[in-house]
């Protein structure tokens, strides 16, 4: 038994009315895949738990003119499931098949992937290169803030206090494709050591003319490889540019060494990776 | 911190309708484990990480160790008790049938997740083939089988369910109500 209390609004007005009364401290509850396991190793309780789960409006996704709205309730089973997002956000349907497990993807979020904001969060990547913008309500007040400027570092977001994310718009981008790659211990059930998310549109002369590659993992929050964009942008693909690339974009990470992984096996991997996903996307 | 508060829950429970108290702090795994007696699902790493709770939650497979009890609320929960009555003939389903024809158990603690895990697996994907059946399993672990026995059993459900009609195998039996 954890030392939690459970309070479920059932929708975000009753939540607004109720937040500020709410025992301190309280967090938001939606999968509980972060986390009910770290509340099990004692961390975080005795907590109150605001159970935004069975919140409606937050579980859609939604086509609209300009942009895809992926609410902040949607598992990546969902993701994996959708027409939409394989259309729309293809790097993010890449991510499903490497994201931890079937029983993990039924309950995780993609609102509480980036509300926990762990370096090596297996959406963030492709959240990046996809363009994605944060949607934030707290109470009568929304804002949207561009993922980029999201994370503050490890575990540490702009968000406000009581600040609930409640979705994402990511922009409808015709002629894109999408990918994302990890690499981790083992294939299933893994934190990345690397990661690695591509999105590239090429033109009718196989020119790459525009891509956005996002490492994860290897550095306090994903880091866009501009610098490997720049020389890759524009450019017909031969090996010699990729070899180019894959030994550039080992100098934009930043990783550590931890009990997971070598900064240098982390920075040889962003080469591999990236080598891989152009592999991957140029094929098709 | 009241810690001994519960929040009245109404779900489906392996086809019947419960309604109880679930006590807040309670995992979905301690809830069915410790005050509904159903232990067939395993307390294995406590941590979403082996899938011996593996339970279906909604038809889709969820780790009920990482679930709060009080999150069934207006589900629809299966667990390994339930598989038998939801394929609806005989005493086994065939994915348990499955398991005991192609010795896919030896200690049999990873067993019940397994058997969930590939019930969801073949129920979404009747024609899973072996990367698809792996894929299903990549969230359950075992120590004793390495895995070759369990996935024979999984293509033989397979089959089998294929040749029964789709209809019956997804339950639409009005539920009865119990009060826990």
């Amino acid at each position: 038994m954890l030392e939690v209390d459970i309070v479920q609004p059932k929708s975000l007005n009753e939540l607004w009315k109720t937040v500020s009364q709410i025992k301190e401290p309280h967090r938001y509850l939606a999968g509980g895949t972060d986390l009910v396991v770290v509340a099990k190793h004692g961390i975080g309780t005795p907590c109150t738990w605001i159970d935004i789960s069975k919140i409606k409006e937050l579980k859609k996704i939604e086509e609209k003119k300009d942009s895809i709205f992926i609410g902040a309730l949607v598992t990546y089973a969902e993701i994996s499931e959708s027409n939409l997002i394989k259309k729309w956000v293809p790097a993010l349907g890449a991510v499903c098949p490497e994201f931890a497990s079937p029983p993990i993807r039924s309950l995780a979020t993609v609102g509480g992937n980036c509300a926990n904001a762990s370096p090596a969060g297996d959406g963030l990547p492709a959240l990046y290169v996809e363009g994605a913008k944060v949607i934030l309500k707290l109470k009568k007040s929304a804002r949207e803030v561009p993922i980029e400027k999201f994370f503050l570092g490890p575990r540490k977001t702009v968000l406000k206090k009581n600040e609930l994310v409640v979705g994402l718009k990511i922009p409808k981008k015709s002629g894109f494709r999408g990918t994302f790659l990890k690499v981790g211990p083992r294939k299933g059930l893994a934190i990345a050591k690397a990661s690695l998310a591509l999105s590239l549109k090429l033109n009718g002369s196989g020119t790459i003319q525009d891509l956005k590659i996002a490492l994860g993992a290897v550095g306090p929050t994903v880091i866009r490889a501009q610098k490997t964009e720049s020389i890759l942008c524009g450019q017909k693909i031969d090996s010699s540019i990729i070899k180019k690339a894959k030994e550039l974009v080992q100098t934009e990470c930043s990783p550590i060494t931890d009990h997971r992984s070598t900064a240098e096996y982390r920075k040889a991997m962003c080469g591999v990776l990236l080598g891989r996903a152009l592999e991957r996307l140029l094929k098709c | 911190m009241e810690l001994k508060k519960s929040l009245s829950a109404k779900f489906n429970l392996n086809g019947k309708t419960i309604e109880a108290m679930v006590p807040v702090g309670a995992t979905l795994l301690e809830f069915l484990r410790y005050h509904l007696r159903l232990t067939g699902s395993k307390d294995g790493c406590g941590e979403g990480e082996c899938g011996a709770c593996t339970v279906l939650v909604n038809n889709r497979p969820v780790n009920s160790c990482t679930m709060m009890a009080v999150q069934v609320d207006g589900c629809d929960v299966v667990t390994v008790e339930g598989l038998a009555k939801r394929w609806g003939e005989g005493d086994l389903h065939p994915v348990q049938e499955g398991f005991i024809d192609k010795g896919g158990v030896q200690c049999g603690f990873c067993i019940p997740g397994m058997v969930v895990s590939s019930v969801a697996t073949l129920e979404k994907c009747p024609d899973a083939n072996l990367d698809e059946i792996k894929n299903g399993l990549s969230g359950n672990l075992c120590r004793c089988t390495g895995y070759e026995k369990i996935f024979r059993a999984v293509e033989q459900a397979r089959d089998k369910m294929k040749k029964k009609i789709p209809e019956k195998a997804s339950p639409k039996r009005k539920p009865e109500l119990v009060r826990v």
